[in-house]
C-alpha cells in the first residue's frame, strides 16, 4: 500500500472519530455546563426569554442564598455525616466478610457469597416499607441510625462482593509467611494484607462514600428536619409552588462538587476496580 | 483454592456479613410478606391478616397494570438507547487518537455526577418556557403547544428514557472497553489478512468477543432500570397523569401518599419477584467465579 493512500485513509478514520467525539460532547456536556453558567446568572437573567447561555452580569448571590437563607449547610453536613460513617462501616465489614469468603473453606461458603451478590441486586424501593414500618416502631425515624443501617444495605453487599475478588488475588502464602514468623492472623491481615488492599479500599470507599451522599429514596423516607440530607432538601425545592431555577443550579453545584473532586483525585483506581469488581468479581 | 480449616476462626470473620444479611436484608424481607398478608391502612392496629385479598386488589388494579406498562417501556426504552451509545462511544474511545483519554474522562462525568443532580439539571432544561433544550426543542418543532417536553404524555416517557441513556451510558461504555481490551490484537490481524472491512471486523471478530460482558452489563443495566426511583420522581414525579408512573413511583405513592401498607406491601413483593428473576440470571452467570 502506498504511503499517500494509508494517509488518506488515516485522515478519513481522524475526521470520522472526532466529528463522533464532538457528537458525544454535545450530548454529554450541556447538561453540566448551562446549570453551572445559570447558578452564576443574576435572578431576571434565570428567567429570561429566549434562554440565554451565559451568565452576564456575572453574580454570586445565588450561592450566598442557598448556604445562608436555605441553610443549605446545615444539610451537607448531615450527608457528611451520614456518608462518613456508612463509609467506614462498610469497610469494615468488606476486610473482614471479605476475608473470610475469599480465604476460608467452609460449609455455605458458596450459597453465603452468592446471597451477597443477590443482596446487591435486591431492589432498594421494595424494602422501603418494611424499613420504614420497622423504624417507626423503633422509634428511629429522623434519627442517624436509621438512614445509616438503610445506606448501608445498599452498600455492604457489594463491597464484601468487591472485596472478597480481590483478596482471591493476593496470595495467601503473604500472610502464611508472616503468621510463621509469629504473627497473629489479624496482625498478619493488618500488617501484610492491609497494605496491599489499598486499591480496593480506595474503590469500596469511593463507592460507599458515593452512593450514601446521593441516596434519595431512603432519605426521603428515614430523614427529618433533624437529619435531612443534601438530596431530600435539593428535591423539596423543585416540588415548590414557585421554583428558584438560580438558587437550585447553586445547591446543585455545591452538593455535586465533592464527588466530581474525589472523582478526579482517584480516578485510575476508581475506574478498573469498580468495573472489575462488578463484572469479574 | 482457599485453605480448609476445622476451627472456629473461619465464620468468625464472615459472622458480621452474615448477622448483617439476616438482620437488615432476611428479616425486613419477612416482615413485608407479613405485612402483605394484612389490612394495613395507616399501620392502624388491629391489623388483620385477610390473605391474598392485597395482592388480587394490586393484580387486578388499573394503575398497577399501568405502572407495569410504563416500567417495561421504560426499561426497555433505556436498554436500547443506553447500549447502543455505551457500544459507539466504547469502540470510539477503543481507537488510539489524540485527546482520546481526555475526552473519555469527559464523557464518564454524568456517571458520576449525582443522580439528584442530574434528574434536576434536566428537569430545569427541559422547563417551559425559560429552560434552554425546550426553547430549542420548540424552535426546532419538536414539541408544540405549551406544555413543553415534560408536561405532555406523549412526550415525557421519552425524555425520561434519555436522560436515563445519559446518565448510564458511560457505565456501559467501560465495561465494553475493558471487554474491547481483552481482544487479542492477533484476532484483527488475521481478520484483516482475509480482508475483512471494518463492518465485517466488528460484526464476525468484535461483537462475538463482546457478548459476554455485554450481556452481563446489560443485565446489570436492566435491574437498575426496574429498581430505579429518582430520575423519574424528580423529573415527571410519575406524570403527567400517570404517564411515567414507574412501579416504584407506583409503591411510593400507596404507601407515603395512600397510606395503604398492605397493598404496597404486596406491590413491593411484586417488584421483588421481578427484579429477581433477572437477578438470578446474573448469580446464575456469574457462578464460575466462586469456585
Amino acid at each position: 500500500m502506498s504511503w499517500r493512500i494509508s494517509r488518506k485513509l488515516e485522515l478519513r478514520r481522524l475526521i470520522i472519530i472526532y466529528l463522533l467525539v464532538a457528537l458525544f460532547l454535545a450530548f454529554t456536556l450541556p447538561p453540566l455546563v448551562i446549570p453551572f453558567f445559570t447558578s452564576f446568572k443574576t435572578m431576571s437573567d434565570v428567567y429570561a426569554l429566549p434562554p440565554k447561555l451565559l451568565p452576564t452580569p456575572f453574580t454570586i448571590e445565588s450561592y450566598i442564598y442557598s448556604l445562608k437563607e436555605k441553610n443549605f449547610l446545615d444539610n451537607l453536613y448531615h450527608s457528611a455525616v451520614v456518608a462518613t460513617v456508612v463509609t467506614f462501616l462498610t469497610l469494615v465489614f468488606a476486610v473482614s466478610s471479605g476475608y473470610g469468603l475469599a480465604r476460608f473453606n467452609f460449609r455455605g461458603r458458596r450459597l453465603l457469597a452468592m446471597s451477597v451478590l443477590l443482596a446487591y441486586l435486591l431492589p432498594a424501593v421494595a424494602l422501603l416499607v418494611p424499613f420504614f414500618v420497622i423504624f417507626k416502631n423503633l422509634g428511629l425515624i429522623d434519627t442517624y441510625p436509621a438512614i445509616i443501617l438503610a445506606h448501608l444495605v445498599l452498600t455492604v453487599p457489594f463491597a464484601i462482593w468487591f472485596m472478597r475478588g480481590y483478596l482471591t488475588y493476593i496470595p495467601w502464602e503473604l500472610e502464611e509467611a508472616a503468621m510463621v514468623d509469629g504473627c497473629s492472623r489479624p496482625g498478619a491481615i493488618l500488617r501484610v494484607i492491609f497494605p496491599l488492599l489499598k486499591p480496593a479500599v480506595l474503590a469500596i470507599g469511593f463507592f460507599s462514600f458515593i452512593t450514601s451522599w446521593q441516596e434519595f429514596v431512603y432519605a426521603l423516607i428515614f430523614t427529618g428536619i433533624n437529619t435531612a440530607t443534601a438530596p431530600v432538601v435539593i428535591a423539596s425545592f423543585v416540588q415548590e409552588a414557585y421554583v428558584d431555577w438560580g438558587g437550585l443550579a447553586a445547591s446543585t453545584m455545591i452538593f455535586s462538587a465533592p464527588v466530581a473532586v474525589l472523582f478526579l483525585l482517584f480516578q485510575r483506581y476508581l475506574i478498573s476496580g469498580l468495573m472489575g469488581g462488578a463484572v469479574k468479581g | 483454592m482457599p485453605i480448609t480449616r476445622k476451627s472456629l476462626e473461619p465464620p468468625l470473620y464472615v459472622l458480621p456479613a452474615v448477622l448483617f444479611l439476616l438482620s437488615i436484608m432476611v428479616y425486613p424481607l419477612i416482615y413485608l410478606i407479613d405485612l402483605s398478608l394484612r389490612k394495613a391502612r395507616y399501620l392502624k392496629p388491629p391489623m388483620p391478616y385477610i390473605g391474598w385479598e392485597n395482592f388480587q386488589a394490586v393484580l387486578t388494579s388499573n394503575e398497577f397494570l399501568n405502572s407495569l406498562y410504563n416500567t417495561f417501556t421504560w426499561t426497555a426504552g433505556s436498554l436500547a438507547l443506553t447500549a447502543l451509545l455505551g457500544l459507539v462511544a466504547a469502540l470510539l474511545f477503543n481507537e488510539k487518537f489524540k485527546g482520546g483519554n481526555f475526552f473519555r474522562v469527559v464523557i464518564l462525568l454524568p456517571w458520576i455526577f449525582p443522580y439528584v443532580a442530574a434528574a434536576i439539571m434536566w428537569r430545569f432544561l427541559l422547563t417551559h418556557p425559560f429552560g434552554h433544550f425546550n426553547a430549542w426543542l420548540t424552535g426546532a418543532g419538536f414539541i408544540h403547544g405549551h406544555l413543553g417536553a415534560l408536561g405532555s404524555s406523549d412526550t415525557a416517557m421519552i425524555f425520561a428514557v434519555l436522560v436515563n441513556a445519559w446518565k448510564h451510558f458511560p457505565f456501559i461504555m467501560l465495561m465494553l472497553l475493558s471487554g474491547l481490551q481483552g481482544i487479542p490484537q492477533e484476532l484483527y490481524d488475521a481478520s484483516k489478512v482475509d480482508g475483512a472491512s471494518y463492518l465485517q471486523q466488528m460484526r464476525w471478530v468484535v461483537l462475538p468477543m463482546l457478548r459476554p460482558i455485554l450481556f452481563v452489563s446489560l443485565l446489570i443495566f436492566i435491574i437498575w432500570s426496574i429498581n430505579a426511583f429518582s430520575i423519574v420522581y424528580l423529573l415527571t414525579g410519575g406524570g403527567p397523569g400517570s404517564a411515567t408512573e414507574i412501579i416504584t413511583l407506583y409503591i411510593y405513592r400507596l404507601s407515603f401518599i395512600g397510606l395503604d401498607f398492605g397493598l404496597a406491601s404486596a406491590a413491593s413483593i411484586i417488584l421483588f419477584a421481578v427484579g429477581l428473576i433477572f437477578s438470578l440470571i446474573y448469580v446464575y452467570r456469574m457462578r464460575e467465579v466462586l469456585r
